[in-house]
């Protein structure tokens, strides 16, 4: 990455930070206005009624302002919190209503000193969104609240009937000095975040890195393994064209068999790890054709048999040749794959595939005799880097059933595993039909 | 005579090599360029099947494709592309071919294709 977009991924990640906090808590926010609102008209129907008897001339004022005022008020910040969740406009809105809601209350309950305590927690409740200017606003209707109902009405704000004009001002500054520090806590938390989104962008970083590297290595790889199988066939060749057949030949030719599956157990590393690189990136493709599932299982079986340690017994369960559109390579791949190592873990005890069709499905189920999976390692073995025995590490990256789950879910089947402990595993390839 | 295109020194000595072996004539290129060259100058009459690498440097398999398409006469040419499984992936569509090769080759299937479209009488067994 250039340092241009290590700093645009770092403003993205922290936009997309940012932007959770914001609509969790608008939702959040939901939640409290609606509850304050259903609270409002509790006050209207229980305090108020107590606190303004004798000024005012009945209960059914306050109901109606708690009602329909506190509907009025709550609405348009929940209306905009549902509608457009996340956006700078929303949480303004939010902090206007929540502290007219605050306003409604200390008036419903005649101006109490401790519903004033609503505002402090409405504040604090607003630095969630860690946006310093939501505090202002807020503050502004707190403010300009204290001080047109002062003037105007001085006991819905204060409880009292008699004017105190400056009075309004005492109220603001303790606001004021709650805002400095929620303020200086947005801050700091906005600088936290900065860091996660730099360390974020640095993970994403390595990650690519590792990425691109084992891809290039893996392509790099291959040529002089192209060479080197290619240098094997030409040898085998010669020797098949060389009457000669002394004992020294034959020992080369023996030597070369050897070499050969070297080569190819080599390719099949290289070929794992570049299929991982391209999963990792997205661009595993598969090339379907029409084939034929039973042919290509029985001829697999029928190649593999030799070198494996199971024997591989092969049942067709359907009458009729199951064909359909599928890469037979990447196929192939998967194939080779669960049969050794089904014959792996079946020690010596036969290897069973069946090829069936289901309504919609071609199946193969290849089982071993072998120990079987525990149910908590059966999601795990598909993931990458995983076995289900770790103990024996040595053998093989742990990359085998990733790429035939990949390889299943590139063609839109699936591969999955049934099995118990001490009764062998079966693994059955779905295909679509 | 059978026309290799491959950019890897080593891989083209290879391929000539196993054709040779198999009494196949052959003509050799290290780029798209050299090849459409080749093929346009003076063989590509005698020219019977043409084995393409995909990445080469200069002109790549996709470049020399679409000239041989233009062709009139170069494009009834048989083509074997040689590749990656992924570049495979992406030409498919995109270029037209008799067969399409994964990296590392598997020389029986490589011959199988090279007898099916070579019909030329092996020059010399041995």
């Amino acid at each position: 990455m250039t340092n241009e977009t290590r700093k645009k991924q770092i403003e993205t990640n922290l936009t997309a930070h940012q932007m959770r906090i914001y609509k969790r808590t608008d939702k959040l926010f939901i939640y409290l206005l609606t509850i304050e609102y259903f609270v409002g008209i509790l006050f209207s129907l229980t305090i108020s009624p107590k606190t303004w008897v004798g000024t005012e001339s009945a209960v059914h004022y306050h109901v109606w302002a708690a009602s329909v005022l506190g509907a009025i008020i709550v609405s348009v910040p929940i209306g905009f919190a549902l509608f457009f969740p996340g956006r700078e406009l929303t949480r303004h809105l939010i902090g206007i209503g929540q502290m007219l809601m605050s306003a409604l209350l200390i008036h419903l309950t005649g101006g109490r000193i401790e519903t004033h305590f609503h505002v402090f927690g409405s504040l604090a409740f607003l630095g969630f969104y860690r946006d310093w200017k939501v505090l202002i606003t807020a503050s502004a209707v707190v403010a300009l609240d204290h001080y047109f109902r002062g003037v105007y009405w001085p006991q819905s704000v204060y409880g009292i009937s008699v004017v105190e004009p400056y009075r309004w001002l005492e109220h603001s500054a303790w606001v004021v000095f709650e805002d400095i520090f929620l303020m200086i806590a947005c801050w700091q938390s906005l600088r936290e975040m900065r860091d996660i989104a730099e360390r974020r962008m640095l993970l994403q970083d390595a990650i690519q890195s590792r990425d691109t590297f084992v891809s290039i290595c893996g392509h790099e790889l291959k040529t002089p393994l192209t060479s080197l199988k290619l240098l094997l066939d030409i040898q085998r060749r010669n020797l098949e064209k060389d009457p000669d057949n002394s004992p020294a030949t034959e020992r080369t030719r023996k030597l070369l068999v050897s070499l050969n599956t070297q080569v190819d157990k080599l390719s099949r590393i290289v070929g794992d790890v570049l299929d991982i690189s391209r999963i990792e990136v997205g661009k595993f493709t598969i090339r379907p054709q029409e084939m034929n599932l039973g042919e290509l299982v029985h001829d697999v079986a029928l190649r593999l048999s030799p070198g494996l340690k199971s024997p591989c017994e092969l049942e067709l369960a359907s009458p009729e040749p199951i064909v359909g559109c599928w890469d037979p390579d990447r196929v192939e791949q998967a194939l080779v794959n669960l049969i050794t190592n089904a014959a792996k873990y079946s020690s010596g005890k036969a290897v069973h595939l069946m090829v069936k069709k289901t309504s919609k499905t071609a199946e193969v189920n290849v089982s071993d005799q072998g120990g079987g999976i525990a149910l908590k390692d059966q999601e795990r073995i598909f993931e990458r880097y995983e076995q289900a025995h770790p103990e024996d590490r040595m053998t093989g990256l742990g990359l085998g059933l990733y790429i035939v789950r990949n390889i299943l879910r590139a063609h839109g089947g699936d591969v999955r595993v049934s099995s118990e402990i001490g009764k062998g595993s079966t693994f059955t390839m779905e295909l679509p039909l | 005579m059978i026309l290799v295109v491959e950019d890897d020194e080593n891989i083209r000595y290879l391929l000539t090599e196993l054709l040779d072996i198999e009494g196949y004539q052959t003509v050799a290129a290290a780029n798209g360029e050299e090849a459409l060259n080749l093929l346009k100058k003076n063989s590509s009459d005698q020219i019977k099947l043409i084995l393409l690498d995909l990445m080469m440097p200069v002109k790549n398999g996709f470049e020399v494709s679409q000239e041989l398409q233009a062709d009139p006469v170069l494009s009834h040419i048989p083509v074997v592309l040689m590749s990656a499984a992924f570049q495979l992936s992406l030409a498919e569509n995109k270029i037209p071919s008799q067969a399409q090769i994964e990296k590392p080759l598997d020389t029986d299937r490589l011959m199988k294709v090279v007898r099916q479209y070579c019909h030329e009488t092996p020059a010399y067994g041995r």
